[in-house]
């Protein structure tokens, strides 16, 4: 967290923009071509002009849904289903807390969270030496 | 489990061995890789891609070139004390020169550049801050007596590409302005036959400069441009059209002072002179320190920073003389559309790959492929 964060904001109503209905016309657009393709999709959040209360509009139209995935790499990440599954928050920080990718993903899980074969391999390895260790001693 | 979850998999092993060497694991390097893609704009997949690229890269030799500036570029680019992920870029790129950033000094630094130089040659890319003197033989600005001139000239013909940092290497700025005393101007007034992209703000967002490079790493050519040199990506559109503050602009609430109502309430602020119409810039949405906001957030109108001329484009506090329209051409026109795929993207569309886009098709990965 930096020392700016500590400075406080006095955040106005800015009322909100025709932004937050385009948004939700294309994650339905994006989910339709998942079901019916198989196509993964994403949107990014942060390049939109979105006001605080635009934000809110949107996070309170996609609720939360059961499961969020916290990983600690390089900074904070959370993956956050929504209340649709198949549509999830992908939000990613650097170690100084600053959001550096808030999107939303169009999948079943973020392929992200996936580790790779050759990663399980390794496990596989570290874990048998682990387990020996164990019994020898 | 699905291929298709999995398709980042295909990232070099001993890459990110030498990554994990570092203290950065995979998903860390995918990270990084998602924040370049989504600051590019680029498709969904496109992290993945850019992951493999990287991964396969040779470090290229970058040459990092200062002359009138005031060193704000690179402070923008390095402006944090600990490492955060965009600064991950220079694992990738062998910085061979950067007079404020090397360790060497006197002629051991130059003799750095001329064997960086000499091994790339025809291959490095060479980075450039500051304008170039041109007065009186360029006498106005020397670097181990020699001057910015003939030094730009030598480093630019063994270059694949060039990058122009910051306002003043882009465009002449603060030098140039008037009565511009030492024949300031930009990089392009110089270099004439290489490929040369514009990465103007005074002082650029350090982003938009490691996405950039990035790209190139990524797709061996530098991003779609506009008229001006500058990646589509970030410039493509006004500071105007990504303004929060829009939506009093369109409603007519202006701000008349600094400290009246109006700017209390947060209304736009044309009238206080405001250059977000006419400045194309990221800074409405990529913010500045740390993402906290930027000056029209902080109740200060647009100076037009990443622009031509921007000091000697009359007062920073006199209102734009151009009329604006009401909806701009862009953003809110694109969401005002309505429904389909494309809507958000076209209001994404700052990669401006309008031809997909106004055709209302999604651009894929294998286009960007192809295009490279
Ligand atoms: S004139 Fe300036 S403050 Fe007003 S909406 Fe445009 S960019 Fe924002
Ligand atoms: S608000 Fe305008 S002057 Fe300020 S940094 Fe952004 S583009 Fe430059």
């Amino acid at each position: 967290m930096s020392s700016l964060d500590r400075i406080a904001v006095n955040l106005i109503d800015e009322g909100h923009s025709e932004m937050v209905r385009s948004i939700l016309s294309e994650v339905v657009s994006l989910l339709e071509r998942w079901v019916k393709k198989g196509e993964p999709g994403q949107l990014d959040l942060k390049s939109l002009p979105l006001s605080a209360a635009d934000s809110q509009l949107l996070e309170k139209a996609l609720g939360r849904g059961e499961v969020t995935v916290s990983m600690d790499v390089m900074g904070n990440s959370q993956m956050i289903e929504t209340a649709f599954s198949g549509v999830w928050y992908v939000i990613h920080r650097d170690d100084q807390d600053q959001v550096i990718v808030k999107q939303i993903e169009v999948v079943d899980i973020p392929a992200i969270i996936f580790p790779q074969p050759s990663e399980v391999l390794s496990a596989l390895g570290r874990l048998k030496l682990e387990v020996d260790k164990i019994h020898n001693n | 489990m699905s291929q298709l979850k999995r398709n980042n998999s295909q990232i070099s092993e001993t890459f990110v061995d030498h990554l994990e060497q570092h203290g950065v694991s995979r998903r860390g390097f995918l990270k990084f890789c998602s924040s370049m893609a989504a600051a590019l704009a680029l498709p969904t997949g496109s992290a993945d891609v850019m992951a493999e690229a990287l991964s396969a890269a040779k470090r290229p030799t970058v040459i990092w070139l200062s002359f009138q500036e005031c060193t704000g570029c690179t402070e923008s680019i390095t402006r944090s004390h600990t490492p955060t992920i965009e600064n991950l870029i220079f694992d990738f790129i062998s910085l061979d020169y950067h007079h404020t950033l090397q360790v060497a000094a006197g002629h051991q630094a130059e003799e750095a550049r001329d064997m960086a130089m000499k091994d790339a040659y025809g291959k490095y890319l060479l980075i450039v801050d500051g304008s170039i003197p041109t007065k009186d033989g360029g006498v106005y600005s020397t670097i181990a007596g020699r001057t910015n001139l003939s030094m730009l000239e030598e480093a630019a013909a063994g270059a694949a590409a060039v990058i122009s940092v910051g306002t003043c290497a882009a465009y002449g700025g603060l030098p140039m302005a008037k009565p511009n005393p030492t024949g300031a101007v930009a990089v392009t007034d110089i270099v004439k036959d290489k490929p040369v992209m514009n990465i103007p703000g005074c002082p650029p967002i350090g982003l938009v400069m490691t996405s950039a490079i990035a790209h190139f790493l990524t797709f061996a050519r530098l991003p779609d441009m506009d008229e001006l040199g500058r990646p589509k990506a970030f410039y493509g559109d006004s500071i105007h059209d990504r303004c929060y503050r829009r939506t009093f602009y369109d409603q007519g609430l202006f701000a008349k002072a600094f400290d009246d109502e109006g700017a209390r309430k947060g209304w736009c602020l044309y009238e206080l002179g405001c250059k977000g119409p006419t400045t194309h810039n990221a800074c409405a949405t990529m913010k500045w320190n740390e993402g906290t906001s930027f000056p029209i957030e902080s109740g200060h109108p647009c100076l037009g920073c990443s622009e031509p001329n921007f000091w000697d484009a009359g007062s920073f506090y006199e209102a734009l003389s151009v009329p604006q329209g009401r909806v701009g051409e862009t953003v809110l026109k694109a969401a005002a559309v309505g429904v389909g795929v494309g809507v958000a993207a076209a209001a994404l569309n700052r990669s401006n790959k309008s031809a997909a886009v106004e055709g209302r098709e999604t651009m894929t990965v294998e286009d960007l492929k192809k295009e490279s």
